[in-house]
């Protein structure tokens, strides 16, 4: 029961910490919680499906389907992280020039929405599909065992939407002049993490032979395995063992991120007092 | 970013690459792992093929390894391993890793 708990928990947790700053960043706007659970229910139903087709993905591409899904959503969540940052600094940079622009900011924000919908939808499948296939073998099955299991599996959920809550709502304090460079700088790395693991996927799979080698051990140090591990990991793909390629795709993400960013500087600069 | 992401997705659409060699293959019976101590020859990479045979999903789970992958009653798995340092790893399946525990030895 305790082993079912803990990886469920750090599933949720991995899922829930990086709705959070998504919710963070990017609540405020018109219809976002909409959007926002909409996705977490579309990433539920769609992880039910990948359970179920479980041994059947599994098997895809010389037994290595699972890798592949999950460097395919997340590039997928990346691209859209990427194409939602890009939207609101042309956004920011409109309504400098324009107040009025505030307006259409609402109406056209559905469209960017989307974009957040399919990035928490795709974060809930990656962690959900996990969740699924453990708690619907428990299920499935019968005896004490099984029930344990099954109980576990609802610990572990319980426990790691609270503390996916609260430090949304940790996130969610920091003073409102803050909050948006915070919550910008938190989504650059949490793409960039998600392009660690993808090309960190996409090696497991044996996809990409290249630059494979390990660029330092941090195992002795900070072990993934560990709860500042876990919380890293969820946060910026952190990976005690990282290999060359794992970095590259970082550092790369992370450079475009910010360069994006700076195309809503304008906006800063000429518009200090509202916020 | 979007150059950078195209091209990993081209990869991820290219499929896997050649086998490097003869997976590895290791089976989890009840709470036993065949065989309970799996010896393997030092390389840059090797592949583990690991077959679940028991009627409730497993997960085989090395730490000092990082292999964590789930697999589905009477399913199997392949597992590509990056970079192992010669030494004895401790491997469970996790959801039963109070009595189900086996080890891979890379010399």
């Amino acid at each position: 029961m305790f082993g079912t708990a803990v990886i469920v928990f750090r599933e949720v947790f991995e899922a829930g910490l990086a709705i959070g700053i998504v919710a963070a960043a990017l609540g405020h706007a018109p219809k976002a919680l909409r959007y926002i659970w909409g996705g977490v229910l579309a990433g539920v139903l769609a992880s039910m499906v990948v359970a179920v087709f479980a041994g059947g993905i599994a098997n895809l591409f010389g037994g290595f389907g699972q890798e592949l899904l999950n460097a395919t959503i997340l590039i997928l969540a990346v691209l859209m992280l990427g194409w939602h940052t890009l939207w609101m600094a042309r956004q920011g940079r409109q309504m400098a020039q324009d107040l009025k622009a505030l307006g259409q900011q609402a109406a056209s924000g559905s469209k960017s929405m989307m974009a957040v919908a399919v990035v928490v939808a795709t974060t809930v499948l990656r962690e959900g599909s996990e969740v699924v296939l453990f708690l619907y073998g428990a299920a499935a099955s019968s005896g004490a065992t099984a029930l344990q299991s099954l109980a576990g599996g609802l610990i572990g959920i319980a426990l790691g939407a609270l503390v996916s809550y609260v430090t949304y709502k940790g996130i969610v304090r920091i003073p409102m002049r803050w909050v948006f460079s915070v919550t910008t700088g938190l989504i650059a790395l949490l793409a960039s993490g998600m392009a660690a693991q993808a090309a960190h996927f996409l090696q497991a799979a044996g996809t990409a032979t290249f630059m494979e080698n390990e660029m330092w051990d941090w195992s002795s140090i900070l072990p993934d395995s560990s709860l500042p591990g876990i919380f890293l990991k969820a946060l910026m793909g952190y990976s005690d063992r990282p290999t060359q390629l794992m970095l590259v795709a970082f550092a790369a993400t992370l450079a475009t991120f910010i360069v994006a960013n700076r195309l809503a500087k304008p906006k800063a600069l000429t518009k200090p007092a509202a916020a | 970013m979007k150059a950078v992401a195209t091209a990993l997705f081209a990869l991820t659409l290219a499929g896997p690459a050649l086998a490097e060699d003869a997976p590895v293959e290791w089976t989890l019976r009840g709470a036993n792992f065949d065989p309970p101590v799996l010896t393997i020859e030092a390389k840059s990479t090797f592949t583990l093929k690991f077959t679940n045979t028991n009627a409730v999903a497993a997960e085989l789970e090395c730490k000092g390894l990082k292999i964590e992958k789930p697999v589905v009653a009477g399913g199997s798995i392949m597992v590509r391993v990056l970079n192992p340092k010669p030494g004895s790893y401790d491997c469970v399946d996790e959801p039963h890793e109070d009595v189900a525990k086996g080890q891979i030895v890379i010399k």
